[in-house]
């Protein structure tokens, strides 16, 4: 009980001590030369609106973890490029969509969680404008990950946001999910035992398009 | 404990823990141990061994190889190998409840007077699984051979077992009864295992009941090892007990007792959740609780964007696990967890994706 009341006690002493000193800066964080380079690639991506603050979370996450600052560099760079293009993407396939940081985000992380282009860019575009969309995307990916075929868990994810589901018992799908999967029901069939309503059968996987014969050797 | 392994898959373990290493195996340990073994009918031997392993586990394959060089006086020694295969999956669509599991392992040894034996097994099991316990029945079959003998000895039987899981408590029992040479033999085995802080404790116990015409007698076995990890990688492990002799591989019962210093890539966890973790989703406005099972580890630190990547401890609950309550702007935040102030991982059954230097990064998400 000492243990715990101890533990406690540091745990809020800790707490404390990070909120009373902010969030550290990358300026006070990174040595001169990688804060350059690492400047130069936030302001190059504030100017195309992509957010600034998710690059230099990733600078100080490096610093963290001890990294060396090339590669520091190199990460910053490497998601600066991820949500630029997430957000062209997004910005394709709903032109006219507010576009929040959260989705960009959350979009990228898809990508990465082997989500695929296309299906990224047709949830956007198959939604309602308004529709906020990060945890679609994020509970896109927890799918995914979990052997539902992209296509289908997009398709189920959107007729979920067209009947009016709550993001909250979308957010809850992939934990039901895990159910089934530990008894060893196929991914789809563990997605449908998931689902808070029945909905209706998602398409079949479709043929590859079959090559026009006469574009054969043409230009 | 270091007694049915071959020097081919000793080496094969070896190398492929050495080249394939961190990319492919998902862990690997090696035992340098000093050991004293007991036999009946050849008094009591000491011996120095190495005992390489690596494991793969997946959602539904699961994968061992291990050997172990034990070096005994006047220059005696013996080396032997395991491989160990699981495969999980659904019989049926319409059969959600239930999966099928095959099961295969050999084993294989030799000895420096030139005396060799090997064993194959086969089982095939049909599981009702829950969330922290199952059951399931099947059938097996093993085949047995030593180079003093004429012929392949096989034994068949059907197979029953039941598991549990509460906290950081994780128990099977076993029954596998099995007809060899003609007549019917009975046998029953419990595990349970444990972890506790930076110590590891497992526990087993048998009996086999042998039919009057076989001559042998009834027999039991139990014994445990404890293992105390003093850094992530490395441990001291104590063993000691007894087995139970292998009627089909022909190896003599025994008694042990074991030290051995262990180097692992990582601790192997008590319980391992689905292999494809799922984002943390708070609810809009309320403090997220953050609430994780890191078994036996001493100080657990949650680090993550909103803490400009500054540790902040976490706090043992009385359930065992680790939990910090935190609010967050909506948005999806990145955090990892840091176990003993020095490794930082993604907590078991969190969604995670790259983080850009090598390792993981756990996502939480507040609509």
């Amino acid at each position: 009980m000492r243990g715990l009341l101890l533990a406690a006690a540091i745990g809020h002493i800790a707490t404390a001590s990070v909120a009373a000193q902010g969030r550290p800066t990358v300026e006070a964080r990174l040595d001169p030369q990688t804060l350059a380079a690492v400047r130069a690639i936030i302001d190059s991506a504030r100017r195309d609106s992509v957010p600034s603050q998710v690059l230099e979370d990733k600078a100080l996450e490096g610093v963290a973890k001890r990294v060396p600052p090339p590669r520091i560099v190199a990460a910053v760079r490497q998601l600066s490029a991820e949500l630029r293009d997430a957000r062209a993407l997004l910005r394709a396939a709903a032109p006219r969509a507010p576009l929040a940081d959260g989705e960009l985000v959350a979009a990228a992380d898809a990508r990465r969680r082997g989500v695929p282009t296309a299906e990224v860019s047709a949830l956007r575009s198959h939604v309602p404008a308004t529709a906020p969309l990060v945890v679609a995307f994020t509970v896109l990916g927890d799918l995914v990950q979990r052997g539902v075929r992209a296509d289908q868990a997009r398709e189920v994810i959107e007729q979920l946001i067209a009947a009016g589901v709550p993001a909250q018992q979308i957010a809850d799908i992939p934990a039901r999910m895990d159910v089934g999967l530990r008894v060893g029901a196929p991914p789809l069939d563990a997605l449908r035992s998931a689902l808070p309503m029945p909905l209706r059968p998602v398409k079949p996987p479709q043929p590859p398009p079959k090559p026009n014969p006469s574009r054969h050797g043409l230009p | 404990m270091y007694s049915r392994r071959p020097i081919i898959a000793l080496a094969l373990a070896a190398s492929l823990a050495a080249s394939v290493g961190q990319a492919a195996a998902q862990r690997w340990q090696v035992d340098l141990a000093g050991n004293t073994v007991g036999y009946d009918t050849a008094g009591r031997i000491t011996s120095a061994s190495i005992a390489p392993l690596i494991e793969w586990n997946k959602r539904t394959v699961y994968a061992t190889l291990s050997g172990a060089l034990a070096a005994f006086e006047a220059s005696q020694w013996t080396s032997q190998g395991h491989g160990d295969f699981s495969l999980l999956f659904a019989p049926a669509r319409s059969l959600r409840l239930l999966r099928t599991e095959v099961v295969g392992s050999a084993d294989g040894s030799v000895h420096s007077s030139g005396y060799r034996t090997a064993g194959t097994r086969g089982e095939l099991r049909l599981h009702v699984a829950g969330r922290s316990t199952g059951l399931w029945i099947g059938g097996t079959a093993a085949t047995g051979w030593t180079s003093s003998s004429t012929g392949i000895a096989t034994a068949v039987g059907p197979t029953a077992g039941a598991w549990g899981r509460r906290g950081a408590w994780n128990a099977t029992a076993v029954w596998t009864p099995f007809r060899l040479e003609g007549a019917w033999y009975q046998q029953v085995e419990g595990r349970v295992a444990t972890s506790a802080g930076p110590v590891d404790v497992m526990g087993y116990v048998g009996w086999r009941g042998a039919p009057t015409v076989s001559g042998l007698p009834n027999t039991s076995w139990g014994g445990g090892s404890v293992t105390v990890w003093f850094t992530s990688q490395a441990a001291l492990v104590f063993g000691g007990g007894t087995y139970a002799s292998d009627l089909v591989q022909a190896l003599p019962k025994g008694r042990f007792l074991s030290a051995a210093i262990r180097l692992s890539r990582g601790r192997r966890t008590v319980w391992a959740g689905p292999s494809a973790g799922r984002a943390l989703y708070a609810r809009d406005r309320e403090p997220a609780d953050l609430r994780f099972r890191v078994p036996g580890v001493s100080r657990v630190d949650l680090v993550g964007d909103w803490t400009g990547w500054q540790p902040v401890p976490m706090q043992r609950a009385p359930d065992g696990r680790w939990f910090l309550q935190v609010r967050l702007a909506p948005g999806v935040h990145r955090f990892n967890i840091v176990v003993d102030g020095e490794r930082w991982i993604v907590p078991e059954g969190v969604a995670s994706v790259d983080d850009g230097f090598g390792g993981k990064i756990s996502l939480l998400v507040v609509p």
